[in-house]
């Protein structure tokens, strides 16, 4: 079955030239393409895609605002930042809100198709210094509350690794197991991250405990 | 008759009252006369007493304005022997702290034109990749959908496939150029994380085979933008060209901390060329060594015909 993506994204060309991308290559079709959050928002939960990918920048609501919400109404759809440099502060944010992904604008096409294929199989990108700021938040909170996730002695060890620069292969290699099961570790990392965020926002709304 | 001596007589009297009145006018005219006279006399006499006094006073005005001008020039000189005293007995004190002064504004100066620069480097860069970089993901992008098209014509695939690599290759080096630019964490633990990041995704991409020996540990600590960004860039230079030109099979690098010193030498099995005569290679060999001199560091390069190559990048901290 192909792989149904949609597109956020505000720049004509970068939609356009992704819809093409899509449209034209085997094993992937467009679900559907958006200018802004708000209609996406509205929308997407009809159509309900494999994939969404979001730009970070939105000329009303952010992208990760938009994900935040349609997080909540499309539990089967992963969303997939796309950024045109890499923006750590707010990819890091759109991973908090449930992004799963994130793709550089300038990224080659073959690459493209690859990162959309990996996520699909639930393969989730994670550079060194996203590493490190997941790493620095599961500290941060390790403290405050003893009810959140806590990290798997296996997942501090990829994290370290990753936060070192070591790429998932290497990983692998390092750790004798496949770069499947790496990519299965970060995206429970993810996970782990995203509950965490939502707790994390309940005890702000509710007070410290 | 008689009326006649009457009317004669009436005249003479009028005449008689008449010589009468002329001498009382004369007489009082005298007296006017005298009168006018002796007023004017007393007016004169005001005038110049009223004159007397008003020089008197101009005389006591200009005695008096003379002297608050001495008094002032007296002041003066009064002030200024002070002030000259004091000047020249504080004058060491305050030539320091002028200066100090002086140097304390350079200094800021310098500061504010190397952050202006800084900001306005990055700003460059960003605009650059947004404008630029937008445009080439375009071209790749349409490039590969033309390539899936076109696939059976072989000509207009292969010329394709060059414009979608030459896209590639300019948007790749526009993300790392901007990331040398921008990168707010510029600590050597993420340095040399992002030069770990880079050597595995660029050689894995390349499908050449590499070992790695990296420092476990690596120091948190601050390094300049300037050691940030030349260290990846050359790094970056030298995988290219091992890669590109050397058509090896192995490439091993290795990364050494030594107190503040530190090591990156990359070694290939290729087939080597004569350092002496590299014309072909010269820009990028010359911007390497201007990159590390610019931190005070070096960069040698050794090669042996059909056994490969070995440079080294050496800088301090």
């Amino acid at each position: 079955m192909d792989i149904n993506v949609a597109i956020i994204e505000d720049q004509l060309e970068i939609r356009e030239s992704l819809a093409t991308l899509l449209r034209g290559s085997f094993g992937f079709s467009l679900a559907a393409t958006y200018e802004n959050a708000e209609d996406a928002m509205e929308q997407l939960p009809a159509i309900d895609p494999h994939i969404a990918l979001v730009d970070i920048h939105l000329p009303g609501k952010s992208g990760i605002i938009a994900v935040k919400a349609l997080k909540k109404v499309c539990p089967n759809t992963l969303f997939m930042m796309v950024t045109a440099f890499e923006d750590n502060e707010n990819i890091f944010n759109a991973l908090k809100a449930g992004a799963t992904g994130y793709l550089l604008k300038t990224t080659p096409p073959a690459k493209i198709l690859e990162a959309i294929t990996d996520l699909a199989q639930g393969g989730s990108p994670m550079s060194a210094q996203i590493a490190r700021k997941v790493v620095a938040s599961f500290n941060a909170l390790k403290q405050v509350n003893a009810e959140l996730e806590k990290l798997s002695g296996r997942e501090q060890e990829i994290l370290n690794l990753l936060s070192k620069g070591f790429r998932y292969k290497e990983i692998g290699d390092k750790l004798f197991v496949s770069t499947e099961t790496v990519r299965t570790h970060i995206s429970n990392i993810y996970q782990k991250l995203q509950v965490n965020s939502r707790t994390d926002a309940l005890n702000k709304v509710y007070g410290e405990k | 008759m008689a009326l006649e001596m009457a009317k004669l007589n009436s005249k003479e009297k009028d005449s008689l009252f008449n010589s009468d009145r002329t001498q009382q006018l004369a007489e009082m005219r005298e007296k006017y006369e005298a009168d006018k006279k002796q007023d004017t006399i007393r007016l004169l006499a005001q005038q110049k007493l009223i004159d007397d006094l008003k020089i008197s006073n101009q005389n006591a005005e200009m005695v008096k304005q003379n002297s608050v001008w001495v008094a002032g020039i007296l002041i003066l000189i009064v002030i200024g022997t002070v002030s000259w005293l004091l000047n020249s007995r504080g004058k060491a004190v305050e030539k320091a702290l002028l200066q100090a002064e002086i140097l304390k504004k350079e200094n800021e100066m310098q500061l504010a034109v190397f952050e202006a620069e800084n900001s306005e480097r990055t700003r460059i860069a960003r605009d650059m990749h947004d404008e630029l970089g937008s445009g080439l993901s375009k071209i790749s992008i349409l490039t590969a959908n033309v390539m899936q098209k076109a696939a059976t014509i072989a000509d207009v695939s292969a010329d394709m496939e060059t414009i979608s690599k030459t896209a590639r290759s300019l948007v790749g080096n526009m993300s790392d150029l901007v990331w040398a630019l921008n990168a707010d964490d510029s600590t050597l633990d993420y340095l040399t994380a992002r030069l770990r990041e880079f050597m595995s995704d660029f050689l894995e991409d390349c499908h050449i085979q590499y070992t790695a020996v990296f420092p476990d540990l690596v120091p948190h600590i601050q390094i300049g933008k300037e050691i940030q960004r030349n260290v990846f860039l050359s790094f970056k230079e030298i995988l290219n060209n091992a890669v590109k030109h050397s058509h090896s099979s192995l490439i091993s690098i290795e990364y050494l901390i030594s107190n503040r010193q530190i090591e990156i030498s990359i070694s290939d099995n290729g087939k080597g060329f004569d350092v002496e005569h590299v014309r072909k290679y010269g820009n990028g060999l010359k911007n390497i060594k201007t990159r590390m001199e610019k931190i005070s560091g070096t960069y040698t390069l050794h090669s042996e015909m059909e056994k490969g190559s070995r440079s080294l990048l050496s800088f301090t901290l």
